[in-house]
């Protein structure tokens, strides 16, 4: 994996092969992955690369090229590439904003007091030693563990990755930003012979999650989901899991940025300032948070700026790229996708939602009737501009009874508009999980009423 | 590049390998995106490396890496990680025996689609933009309407340079392109687009063929019908897929419950299981009415997923999934074979050098029937033509599915009545589904929809696979969504 200096000493030499002014990224990945199946290692991968992006600009022109082939001659074709494209493109909307200098400052205009400083935004990750607990010997280790967890006539498939990452932005004006950081993400689906399942995950850029006791939770769950029954179809009161819960919010986020409100895909248009959700839902995206991704910036250089989504179900603020601030004359909020050209806009890597006062285990325990569910499957979006979403109950769905789990049901799917189900929260977890998403979250469980089932696997 | 590959299949086995393969790719892709007449994108991207797997023991190691001075580090890499493997193993890995080959293969290419001028392709774009626009200018609106336009050109080369410790060495070049374009009409209340997305194995002469102005036009005058019309009546309707829905149908409930990774639980955790089993094979089992002929087909011109050999040095083939109906046979790799006793069926794939290879589809391919579409439509007392695909999700087990699709056109005593609807949704269980299929287009209206982002695996490969259908009729499908607004 490139190192600040090497990745310094690589953005100066290619931003130096053009006159242009030019902006350069440099993903730098060494990934390790240990995947299992039927209790067995099934696949066991290290994958090394380090990839430069290079963005040529005159005015409003601007041209990308990008190659992971990084010797000289590599370079020197890259630079040429994207010089020799500019000179073709014509004059688009857009004139490069300049990479800011240095983590936290704000751009020009900006109330520093919104942004965050740079002590907070520093590339702060701890020291952690999650590469030497989660090395390929190490995995497989914990792995044989884990699987022994699985009692007779269950088998455990799923994943235990170390992910080693560095990101290096820079151009040739003198801006330079590196952040490097590693996580650990892992999930498995416990099996048993009658087809019922149980699930568990965890991801984290800190400390190492206990994968054993991982292993048991889903060997539990799945041995509490045999000889299922089928829940009826219609609205039902349902507690979602923070992992089910996440993936609803995945969806609420992708939603919440200009681009998708410029092209008409947003449900938020013309919403901001107005109540749209229940008033016990606030929403964050926060890099500063120790316990989430710590990339200080966005892919376009700004620095991550904690930011309210959704406060007591009012829409406070939307998330802006470079493209889509220059467009509406407003800063950009910190959180541009890698793509080429603004294709992806802005997206919210960092959630947290606001946690409530009951546990997880108070919300079921007063709840007199409803269902349980630990994970959704394929979800999808039907209409996102009625945030209508479709997907499937999997690993685990469970009949509430008198504050009690009950019965598990089989596979059921649900269509459901969040702007129905955010109104229809009736409590909020006051414990969080981290959940992956785009990044990573923090998400709490929620009761909701009225949620509809719709079809039945 | 021979003498480098087999040298380190050489180390490899003097390591201790009982087979080890290697694949390098290099990964060529230009594209332009313009956005409501304005290019905000051009690009050009190059990934080359190379991905090394090693078996040792009856386990597996896979690494992977882009500098070509390290390849030597990676077989060993691959190496030590297969040995790490060996200490939670259930029982060896049983690859599929094959045949040494020496081959080179090229996609057929008339026109080389990076010697085309920047200044043309942007000129194809900025005329599908006009094409749009000329269309919406003309229409009247009943009320006020913003629009959107979207264009984006890219092509792809990959050149495969594979070798193993059987002797191998095969050296493929493929060539691809996309012609992507979209009309979005945009109200105070909704948002409705009609799109055209192709990705097709060739020349620039792909992309001459699809003649995206005149499908601009098209796209431009259904979506502004479609953003004033209401919503697709729901209940239970015959409906006709046309090949641009019909692609994902085949996807979702044909292509990935038959692959035989699937069906052995390797994808439990993420992509998920099927629910066809071993013991469905050699039987087979109902898996449609009598017109369903489905094969996984490797040769099929402009294919996504044709190829001479595939990532595991195995011949193309051509494999019956489903024929008359009836359950046929998997999609098999070398590791992926064995257990049901059979060869593998050349569908070992992986999507870059990153990656392993995995059973990926090839051409998923519905043979076509006898019917015009008039006669399809024709057997029709009411219901529907379903076009394009806007939204999927099924199953863990690939039963339950439900799609929406971009635009409805209703049928009315055996004749489109002109009246077309927004936001069809429809639903149904796989075998049930298919089984209700009584009318199949014949082989002119036979159509190949190249789909580039077919996610599996973890680590997630996004890979580019390609199926060819006729519209096709069924009956009694559940439309809509009740009680949910």
């Amino acid at each position: 994996m490139l190192d600040k200096k090497s990745a310094a000493a690589l953005i100066e030499k290619v931003t130096a092969m053009t006159k242009n002014y030019a902006q350069a990224r440099v993903i730098s990945t060494q990934a390790g992955s240990t995947r299992f199946a039927k209790s067995e290692i099934s696949q066991n991968v290290s994958v090394t690369d380090t990839t430069l992006t290079l963005t040529v600009y005159n005015g409003k022109k601007e041209a990308t090229a990008s190659t992971n082939v990084l010797t000289d001659a590599g370079l020197a074709q890259l630079a040429a590439d994207a010089d020799a494209l500019l000179a073709h493109v014509p004059e688009g909307e857009y004139e490069a904003f300049p990479y800011p200098q240095a983590c936290g400052n704000a751009p020009t205009g900006e109330d520093s007091q919104s942004v965050a400083t740079c002590d907070q935004l520093k590339n702060s990750q701890p020291p952690n030693d999650l590469r030497q607990k989660f090395s390929t010997a190490e995995r497989a280790a914990l792995l044989k563990a884990g699987v022994a967890q699985a009692e007779s006539g269950y088998s455990a498939s799923g994943a235990l990755v170390l992910n080693e990452q560095a990101v290096a932005l820079g151009d040739n004006r003198g801006a330079f930003n590196y952040a490097a950081y590693n996580d650990v993400a892992f999930n498995t689906v416990v099996t048993s012979d009658c087809g019922a399942d149980g699930a568990a995950e965890a991801c984290s850029y800190t400390a190492a999650p206990d994968i054993v006791a991982l292993f048991a939770r889903a060997q539990q769950t799945a041995k509490a989901a045999r000889n299922p029954v089928e829940a009826e179809l219609g609205a039902h009161t349902v507690v979602l899991s923070p992992v089910a819960f996440g993936d609803l919010m995945y969806f609420l986020s992708m939603t919440l940025n200009a681009k998708a409100i410029d092209d008409g895909y947003s449900f938020a248009a013309g919403k901001l300032g107005q109540r749209v959700f229940g008033a016990n839902l606030t929403v964050h995206d926060d890099a500063t948070h120790p316990d989430l991704r710590p990339l200080p910036f966005d892919f376009e250089g700004n620095p991550r700026r904690p930011l309210t989504l959704i406060e007591n179900g009012v829409i406070r603020n939307v998330l802006y790229d470079n493209r889509r601030a220059q467009k509406h004359g407003v800063t950009p909020t910190g959180h541009a996708a890698p793509g080429f050209g603004g294709m992806m806009g802005a997206f919210a890597a960092n959630l947290i939602v606001d946690a409530g006062s009951q546990s997880l285990a108070e919300i079921i325990a007063s709840t007199p009737r409803g269902i349980y569910i630990n994970e959704f499957h394929y979800t999808n979006f039907v209409n996102p501009r009625k945030l209508q979403i479709t997907g499937l109950t999997r690993n685990g769905a469970f009949r509430i009874q008198d504050g009690k789990l009950g019965a598990p049901i089989s596979t059921v799917r649900f269509t459901e508009s969040l702007l129905d189900a955010f109104n229809n929260i009736t409590a909020i977890s006051s414990d969080h999980e981290k959940v992956s998403g785009m990044g990573v979250t923090l998400m709490p469980g929620v009761r909701i009423e009225g949620f509809h089932f719709t079809s039945k696997a | 590049m021979k003498e480098m590959l087999t040298q380190a299949m050489a180390l490899a086995r003097s390591l201790g390998a009982d087979f080890a393969d290697v694949r390098l790719k290099d990964i060529r892709i230009e594209g332009l995106r313009m956005e409501a007449g304005v290019l905000v994108a051009a690009t050009t991207t190059r990934s080359c490396g190379y991905g090394v797997r090693v078996y040792a023991g009856g386990a597996m190691g896979f690494a992977a890496g882009s500098e070509l001075d390290k390849l030597e580090d990676t077989v060993r890499a691959a190496f030590d990680i297969a040995r790490a493997s060996l200490s939670l193993m259930n029982a060896p890995a049983v690859l599929d025996e094959k045949t040494a080959a020496q081959a080179e293969y090229q996609t057929p290419v008339q026109v080389d689609p990076f010697a085309v001028p920047f200044t043309e392709k942007l000129a194809l774009l900025e005329l599908c933009h006009h094409c749009m626009h000329g269309v919406w200018e003309g229409h009247a609106f009943a009320a006020p309407v913003r629009f959107k336009t979207m264009g984006n050109l890219e092509a792809r080369s990959d050149e495969v340079f594979f070798a193993d410790t059987d002797g191998s060495y095969i050296v493929q070049k493929f060539v691809q392109n996309t012609g992507n374009i979209a009309a979005t009409c945009i109200s105070d209340a909704d948002a409705q687009t009609r799109k055209y997305i192709n990705v097709v194995r060739g020349g620039w002469e792909a992309i001459t063929a699809m003649d995206l102005p005149q499908i601009a036009h098209k796209l431009a005058q259904e979506a502004a019908v479609i953003i004033e019309a209401e919503d697709c009546p729901s209940g239970e309707f015959d409906v006709i897929l046309t090949p641009r829905q019909m692609f994902l149908q085949i996807h979702e409930s044909v292509g990935h419950p038959t692959e035989l990774d699937r069906v052995l639980g390797s994808e439990a955790a993420f992509a998920g299981r099927s629910f066809i089993s071993t013991d469905d094979y050699p039987g087979g089992f109902k898996y449609g009415s009598e017109l369903v002929n489905i094969v996984a087909d490797a040769h099929c011109p402009g294919g996504l997923g044709t190829f001479a050999y595939d990532d595991e040095g195995v011949p193309a083939q051509n494999v019956p999934l489903i024929t008359k109906g009836q359950f046929v046979g998997f999609q098999t790799s070398r590791a992926f074979s064995r257990p049901v006793g059979i060869n593998s069926g050349g569908a070992g794939l992986s999507d870059g050098w990153r990656n392993l290879p995995i059973v990926r589809m090839t051409n998923i391919n519905m043979l076509p029937g006898d019917q015009t579409m008039d006669e399809l439509i024709a057997g029709i007392e009411y219901g529907f033509i379903f076009d394009e695909n806007k939204s999927w999700s099924i199953d863990d087990l690939r039963i339950n599915f439900q799609f929406a699709c971009e635009i409805a056109h209703e049928i009315k005593d055996g004749k489109r009545t002109g009246r077309v609807f927004k936001n069809p949704i429809y639903s149904g269980k796989t075998t049930e589904f298919w089984a209700s299929c009584d009318g199949v287009g014949n082989a002119d209206t036979w159509e190949l929809v190249g789909v580039p982002n077919c996610g599996k695996g973890q680590p997630m490969q996004m890979m580019r696979v390609s199926h060819g259908s006729s519209p096709s009729r069924f009956r009694n499908v559940k439309v809509g969504v009740q009680d949910v607004r």
